[in-house]
């Protein structure tokens, strides 16, 4: 396989306080230092980000235009002690096989920080689809994300997908499809309390449905990766080439933690937004 | 604030910031020891190292073992396999002792994270 076969899609559709943009090309510029690969980024924000981000040439190769999903209102915390409700538009994510330029893709959220390689190995596989389902939380604090509701399926993180151009993919992405324009039907089959429309959920129900409803440990075949889940109570205090610092939650304080060379996945975007500032100032 | 108890907390956060981040290390070893070659996954143990070596000695034309998958690996050069999971074992457990030993010595949250 050469290069030309394999890059890294990313979403990216704003609201009016979230710059999903400005974080595609931080992680771009992550995804070239730890991957070296290709990577397309999927937005309708083009113009904004040729005005406010004229150095993304430097990160993202491909820049391709799509009209904003439906978007449904989702609670965003900064910490323990603010949030805000705001629009999220995360439903495009069921277009990436159509979308995507690579015939070996890896998709991966905008706010996936990467310190490793190992998600390179992905291409060294002969599988057609994985997905992220093994994950680690930067502070035991009582969550528990190993399954979309407490009586029904393991929990699949779309966070983190690779696939493809192949039958097995297409027919996961196709099924997607009908879950998402079925929402509210399969969410009530597979018992999921939350009313908004999820990638993660999604993609969980169509991998259960094609394991031939079996909670399947054969297939899909877990990804190398080793995703670090940071939530939005928790803050980011800061990023370097190796280190990440943050400050984790636990009931309504905090406990300082530190990691070296993993994958984080921090949902805090407005900490995340906020060190990305200042790592623009120098661009 | 008792400064007793202020003392006591103090340690308590201290204890608590120590534990998560050894929790974190043994994580990361633990995924350090996973080694993908081929396509197929094997998590480096002890026990495959000596399996492995036992191979080299006894059968070193090539043999066939399974993956943490169960699913069959023929092995044709197993002295190159043997250096590459020593590799993943040695680099895996070097760093688990050098981030380990970072901790141990520090007596505050601060010096922990190094805020």
């Amino acid at each position: 396989m050469n290069s030309g076969d394999r890059g890294v899609l990313l979403f990216a559709f704003n609201n009016n306080h979230i710059d999903y943009a400005k974080q595609a090309i931080y992680c771009a510029k992550r995804i070239k230092t730890h991957l070296n690969l290709p990577v397309q980024l999927v937005t309708d924000s083009v113009e904004y980000i040729e005005s406010e981000y004229p150095f993304y040439k430097n990160y993202i190769d491909v820049v391709t235009y799509q009209t904003q999903p439906q978007s449904s209102m989702k609670t965003f915390n900064d910490g323990l002690y603010s949030a805000r409700r705001l629009e999220w538009r995360n439903s495009a994510r069921v277009d990436a096989y159509d979308i995507s330029v690579f015939e070996n893709t890896l998709v991966i959220d905008t706010d996936l920080l990467l310190f490793n390689d190992k998600l390179l190995s992905c291409f060294d596989t002969t599988e057609d689809f994985m997905i992220a389902k093994h994950h680690e939380l930067v502070n035991i604090n009582g969550i528990n994300f190993d399954r979309v509701s407490d009586k029904t399926i393991p929990m699949y993180w779309a966070t983190i997908l690779y696939f493809t151009k192949s039958n097995t993919a297409k027919t996961v992405f196709d099924l997607v499809a009908h879950i998402k324009e079925n929402y509210n039907y399969y969410r009530t089959v597979y018992d999921i309390v939350e009313t908004k429309f999820r990638n993660d959920f999604a993609f969980s129900i169509a991998i259960h449905m094609m394991s031939g409803f079996e909670s399947s440990t054969e297939w899909p075949q877990q990804l190398n990766s080793d995703m670090w889940v940071s939530t939005d109570r928790d803050v980011l205090i800061d990023i370097d080439d190796t280190t990440v610092k943050l400050l984790a939650h636990k009931s309504w304080d905090y406990l300082p933690v530190k990691l070296t060379d993993a994958t984080v996945h921090v949902m805090n975007k407005f900490s995340l937004n906020s060190f990305i500032d200042k790592e623009f100032e120098n661009e | 604030m008792d400064e007793r108890l202020q003392k006591a907390l103090e340690f308590s956060n201290f204890l608590e910031t120590q534990n998560n981040q050894k929790r974190i290390f043994l994580a990361q070893y633990k995924e350090n020891l996973v080694h993908y070659t081929r396509g197929h996954k094997f998590t480096v143990t002890q026990e495959l190292i000596n399996f492995v070596h036992t191979l080299s000695n006894m059968h070193p034309d090539g043999a066939i073992v399974l993956d943490d998958n169960d699913t069959p690996f023929a092995i044709t050069d197993i002295d190159e396999f043997a250096k590459e999971i020593i590799g993943v074992y040695v680099f895996a457990s070097r760093k688990y002792a050098i981030d380990y030993e970072s901790i141990k010595h520090h007596r505050s949250v601060q010096g922990l994270i190094d805020l």
